[in-house]
């Protein structure tokens, strides 16, 4: 019997094929972590400086917006279609809604003049500056991203048009929501439903004051009443009340459907799924910190503290809002 | 069958880069469709087509090309750069974990691989976001999960139905 002879060299005598798959495998987890590395290297940048894949990110605006658009034309054409048919299909009845609406608004119109001349001799008296709405650009809501994590849509405009991060976007509805990201041609809106998004928001019946915040599936009704007998209807309209200085007051923000619902839902005036035109505003009032930054700022230094109260603050923290104003 | 060997190369070329075109399409797709849902909750499906690809072609998507898509993934969605970028990365770690552990799978047993997978990962992204300073919550989030687990099989059929012309298209 032949007895095994111990290697001459130290080198190991495992058939090459096997050394070569050990290498590989090797070479494959070491490439696995780099990989890795680099993956977490960019969220801990990401989370260090939030602004500072700004210009990649709106890099990838602009070359996704012509995508998304075209992937939705047919989408767009198909809800065109139906629209018009459904449109087509209630026109007796709508109009004749129109028009009892149109006579009551005639009435309404005829003692506009005297209440308009009267709130200007006192704003006169009282040397009241009230900010004016500045359009910047109009343009069309292409794409809605379903993400769960986010609730956003990209719009046509970009800085080209001169579209900055933090503006109100605003559509014939009513509030869509404000701009986050901007490219060249495209900006990302971010939308009122996004668990991020605060709006400082009255209600036009009562005049109180509250927060409309999305919790990203739906937006609700953030607010502090004094008294137990005054209660939401279903119904109440909810506009912005200006406060935080971002958004200009008086825009339909959406209504309560669910007042018992604690905290109480509101459905969006602008119903997110189908946007269209959107308004592109100045910021109603300019910030006195102008470094504010797209979405992912810390929040005790990126928004205004109306507009974007930390998150875990309960709502009974707001002071209770006095009496009935007069609503926008 | 091609004769011409430069269309049959211009084939499998193609073929290869099938995983990947088709959860790119995905993630470009989901962008354009508007929210169907009043709470707006898709399956996630970028997710679901990289894990299903990662079990059928692992070799078609090494960790860099899964880093790539989720940056992709990551700015399409509007979410910080970061998020999918590891979450996509860990998933075929863990698809690659899963194949080891399950040599002779049944249907079922995939099933529940993913998800705990899509489990996994949606309660990673929950604290990626919360870490990156815009905590989200948490229902919006265990909804898409759930729906995208039930999609599960309509992703293993879209894919499989891709090899399978693919295996074809290179015979």
């Amino acid at each position: 019997m032949r007895r095994l002879q111990p290697p001459a060299s130290g080198r190991s005598h495992r058939p090459g094929y096997a050394r070569r798959d050990s290498n590989l495998a090797l070479f494959g987890a070491l490439f696995s972590g780099v990989v890795l590395l680099v993956a977490i290297l960019l969220l801990l940048l990401q989370r260090a400086d939030p602004t500072r894949f700004g210009a990649f990110r709106a890099t990838m605006t602009d070359a996704l917006a012509p995508v998304t658009s075209l992937a939705r034309a047919p989408i767009d054409a198909l809800r065109f279609t139906g629209g018009g048919l459904a449109r087509g299909w209630q026109a007796i009845e709508h109009n004749r809604q129109l028009e009892k609406e149109l006579i009551a608004a005639r009435r309404k119109a005829r003692q506009m003049p005297e209440m308009q001349r009267e709130i200007e001799r006192l704003q006169a008296l009282l040397r009241l500056h009230r900010p004016e709405r500045v359009l910047v650009a109009t343009g069309v809501a292409s794409s809605v991203a379903p993400s769960g994590a986010t609730r956003s849509a990209i719009v046509s405009v970009g800085r080209e048009a001169g579209v900055t991060p933090r503006m109100p976007a605003i559509a014939p509805e009513g509030l869509a929501g404000r701009i986050t990201d901007t490219g060249a041609r495209a900006s990302r809106i971010m939308l009122l439903s996004d668990s991020m998004s605060r709006v400082p928001v009255l209600v036009a019946r009562t005049g109180w004051a509250g927060l409309a915040q999305g919790t990203g599936a739906a937006l609700v009704f953030v607010f502090d009443v004094a008294s137990e007998r005054d209660q939401l209807l279903p119904g109440d309209r909810l506009v912005t009340s200006g406060d935080g200085g971002l958004f200009p007051p008086g825009i339909p923000v959406g209504r309560i459907v669910d007042p018992r619902h604690n905290p109480p839902r509101i459905a969006p005036a602008a119903n997110p799924e189908s946007l269209g035109i959107v308004m592109i505003e100045k910021a109603w009032m300019e910030p006195l910190a102008t470094d504010i930054p797209a979405r992912g700022t810390s929040p005790t230094a990126a928004r205004p503290p109306v507009d974007r109260p930390p998150v875990d603050r309960p709502p009974a923290d707001k002071p209770p809002t006095p009496p009935p104003a007069a609503a926008p | 069958m091609t004769p011409d060997p430069a269309a049959r190369r211009y084939q499998y070329r193609l073929g290869l880069a099938m995983p990947a075109v088709s959860i790119f399409l995905t993630i470009i797709g989901l962008a354009a469709l508007p929210l169907p849902l009043p709470f707006g909750i898709l399956p996630d499906f970028p997710l679901l087509f990289l894990l299903v690809w990662g079990v059928l072609q692992p070799r078609l998507l090494p960790l860099w090309l899964a880093l790539l898509l989720g940056i992709i993934a990551d700015t399409a969605e509007g979410l910080p750069i970061g998020v999918q970028t590891l979450v996509f990365p860990l998933v075929i770690l863990m698809t690659g974990a899963m194949l080891l552990r399950f040599q002779s799978r049944s249907h079922l047993v995939d099933w529940i691989s993913a998800a705990l997978v899509i489990g996994l990962a949606t309660f990673l992204e929950w604290q990626l976001m919360a870490f990156l300073r815009q905590p989200t919550a948490l229902l919006p989030l265990a909804l898409q999960a759930a729906t995208t687990i039930l999609a599960f099989p309509l992703a293993v059929s879209a894919c499989l139905g891709i090899e399978k012309r693919l295996r074809r298209w290179a015979d």
